[in-house]
């Protein structure tokens, strides 16, 4: 069944992405917005727009009364959830399938089963997926925990079978504090999830993060669409992503690509996932990879996917939704070059990563071959302190890895953000870095080598000059200074930093003093 | 023209003069740069360098903005901010901690307000939660004390720097005991 009305439960970029798939789909897209939103990007591009709750995301988008409101109201007769919110929520799935609503995801029995780690695992090793070694038995005793945590041995990790995040997740290196780390998991994933079983496995120290994007369709096809690298992550927030892995032979691609696949087919699995890994790189013996969990929904990055394969994804999930089946076998499906992504976020690196707000006085986006943005904001969008810092995502293609890094290299040099402070600087010296280029990652990388990092201090004598540029030209002098035939007036809301030059120019006598 | 500006700590002069339709600019390593300026509708500068014993010219884009007293410009993936020297007003306003005053470490929400005034607290004693895009900063009492006012109330949004509450140590709160005898 076609989709006619498509309402987006999401915001950002997110929204604006399934926007934009949605008119190329013929379909008419229906936004949602919280009070904090209301001059939002997204909510101007849609054709409709429905205010689903004050500012703070529980009280709007993940507000699920609200939601299918707006979709009655709308007449909407699918919902798209993006990611994050109540993307891999099985009771939003659930709802939605009763009130009538095609849901753009996997159904709510396939997201339960998926979202709990102890029946996931158990599913896994019946299909003949590798997974950590470890416990994931129904024997919750303090007895049989205790004496399964000591044969596996140190480090451990316990794991809230529930959980997500990292609550509920404790390393353990020493055997005498199994018990007491054991009974804090229990506790804090009884506090947030309320269900204190645990799994527990051997902690694997240094790893790669590895993904495979998975496709189901409703008529039991499963296909895989290669990996994402997905190692460079700060405090487990992933900031670059690419593929090919630079770590995968391709008869390791092939075995995990396999892998992934079956998790899918073992699963029921339909409509978009990723099923994620931990690839072991042990100085003495063959890179190992064990399951991690499916993420059950359409990822941030899935952009590095879709330039690699050419394929839109989000239409992909439509087609699939409208019950159609997959529009290729997995033979048909073919990656070429290199993808790479960096997320960028309204943080200050100068001070500890911490969020930056404010309003966009400056947003100039790079382009060029191969140069993808995909944002969720423009010049004069006030970033608010309620939501993901996450402000857009710049995605670039290229022939292979190094070309893809010298185009990724000038994209963020010529990408201009004012008004918040962001990690733009932080990502080129990650990309600068030597043992970056060489491909030598772990989920520790930034950890390791980025620890200390600060913003370099000096300032180039082109700053300097534009400095001088900009008090001399400030004021009533500005329109002849101007060359080129360059006109320096002009209205718009964000354009009063001229005036304001000027008045800083005129009101203080005391840097002026010749 | 002298041109004074404060970057961080550290005080920046230069030096502009007007020659024809171009600047001389000395810059502080006392270097000299014959520069041409356009700025753009969209507060962007068209920066041109000519060098005498050279053919060549260097050209280069920064976008700028001002926000209240500050100058930021974009950069070669950096951004910096600048304020205009002012010698006579002192840049800051706000005297420096050691008084109860406590402020928002950064722009976010006020999403606990833990204590009321007339309440005694603790030294180190949870006083409000701010939180922004997921992160929480906890407001901590500096010493033991009083508070004396709350600025603002839970849910409530506050700018980096805002007075939220206002603490008066214990020592200074009225008791039997004098020590000096001095009255006022």
């Amino acid at each position: 069944m076609k989709i006619k009305r498509l309402l987006i439960a999401n915001r950002g970029e997110i929204a604006v992405r399934i926007i934009r798939a949605c008119r190329e789909s013929g379909i008419a897209p229906v936004a949602v917005f919280s009070e904090a939103d209301r001059e939002a990007l997204h909510v101007g591009l849609a054709d409709a727009a429905y205010c689903i709750g004050p500012a703070p995301a529980k009280a709007s988008y993940l507000n699920i009364e609200s939601l299918l409101k707006a979709a009655e109201a709308s007449q909407a007769d699918a919902i798209h959830p993006g990611y994050g919110f109540l993307s891999e929520n099985a009771d939003f799935a659930a709802a939605c399938a009763q009130g009538g609503i095609t849901f753009v995801g996997p159904p709510a029995s396939v997201m339960r089963r998926l979202g709990d780690k102890i029946e996931a695992k158990r599913l896994m090793e019946q299909a003949g997926v590798p997974v950590v070694p470890g416990y994931s038995g129904d024997d919750q005793t303090d007895e049989v925990l205790l004496d399964r945590a000591k044969q596996i041995g140190m480090p451990l990790l316990i794991k809230a079978s529930a959980g997500g995040g990292g609550r509920g997740m404790r390393v353990v290196t020493y055997e005498a504090d199994i018990a007491d780390s054991i009974e804090e998991a229990r506790r804090e994933a009884k506090a947030a999830f309320g269900d204190d079983r645990v799994l527990l496995e051997r902690y694997i120290a240094k790893a790669r993060h590895i993904e495979v994007q998975i496709f189901g369709d409703t008529h039991g096809s499963v296909n895989h669409l290669f990996e994402r690298e997905c190692s460079i992550q700060r405090r487990h927030q992933k900031i670059i992503e690419e593929s090919p892995s630079p770590a995968l032979t391709p008869e390791l691609r092939k075995q995990i690509t396999e892998a992934a696949v079956a998790v899918g087919k073992a699963a029921g699995y339909v409509n978009a996932g990723t099923v994620e890994f931990l690839l072991e790189t042990p100085p003495d013996g063959p890179p190992r990879f064990y399951f991690l969990e499916v993420n059950t929904r359409l990822q941030v990055e899935h952009p590095v996917t879709e330039l690699l394969t050419g394929l839109d994804l989000v239409r992909l999930q439509f087609q699939i939704a409208e019950g159609e089946p997959l529009p290729f076998t997995q033979e048909q499906c073919l990656a070429s070059g290199h993808a790479m992504e960096v997320r960028i976020y309204a943080e200050d690196a100068a001070v500890g990563f911490q969020p930056s707000v404010g309003t966009l006085s400056q947003w100039i986006e790079p382009s060029g071959p191969g140069v993808r943005i995909d944002s969720g904001v423009a010049r004069g969008s006030v970033v608010s302190p309620y939501y993901d810092p996450m402000l857009a995502k710049l995605i670039v293609r290229g022939a292979d890895r190094a070309e893809t890094l010298e185009r990724l290299e000038q994209a963020i040099l010529n990408f201009h953000v004012l008004g918040v402070q962001t990690n733009l600087a932080y990502l080129l010296a990650i990309l600068r870095d030597p043992a970056f280029r060489a491909g030598d990652l772990s989920t520790r990388f930034l950890e390791q080598r980025f620890a200390d990092w600060k913003p370099d201090a000096a300032i180039p004598n082109e700053v300097l000059l534009a400095l001088a540029g900009a008090a001399v030209t400030a004021g009533s002098s500005s329109g002849k200074s101007s060359k080129q035939g360059v006109s320096v007036t002009g209205k718009s809301a964000i354009r009063s930093g001229t005036d304001n030059i000027s008045e800083l120019w005129r009101a203080s006598d005391g840097w002026r003093n010749t | 023209m002298k041109l004074q500006f404060i970057h961080g700590d550290a005080l920046i002069t230069l030096e502009a003069e007007r020659t024809g339709d171009s600047w001389t600019v000395l810059l502080p390593d006392g270097s000299s740069h014959s520069l041409t300026v356009a700025r753009t509708e969209e507060d962007v500068l068209h920066l041109t360098e000519t060098k005498a014993d050279s053919p060549l010219v260097h050209s280069w884009r920064v976008p700028f903005a001002s926000a209240g007293d500050n100058l930021d410009f974009s950069y070669g993936g950096n951004t910096y901010r600048f304020q205009p020297y002012r010698t006579r007003a002192s840049a800051s306003k706000t005297p420096k901690s050691s008084s109860g005053i406590l402020t928002a470490p950064m722009t976010g929400v006020v999403s606990e307000m833990l204590v009321a005034v007339g309440e005694t607290v603790t030294a180190y004693q949870p006083l409000a939660v701010i939180e922004a895009m997921k992160v929480m900063s906890t407001l901590d009492a500096p010493f033991a004390g009083t508070v004396k006012a709350v600025h603002v109330k839970a849910l409530q949004q506050v700018t980096h720097g805002a007075p939220v509450i206002e603490i008066v140590p214990a020592e200074t709160a009225p008791s039997p005991k004098t020590e000096t005898g001095d009255n006022p």
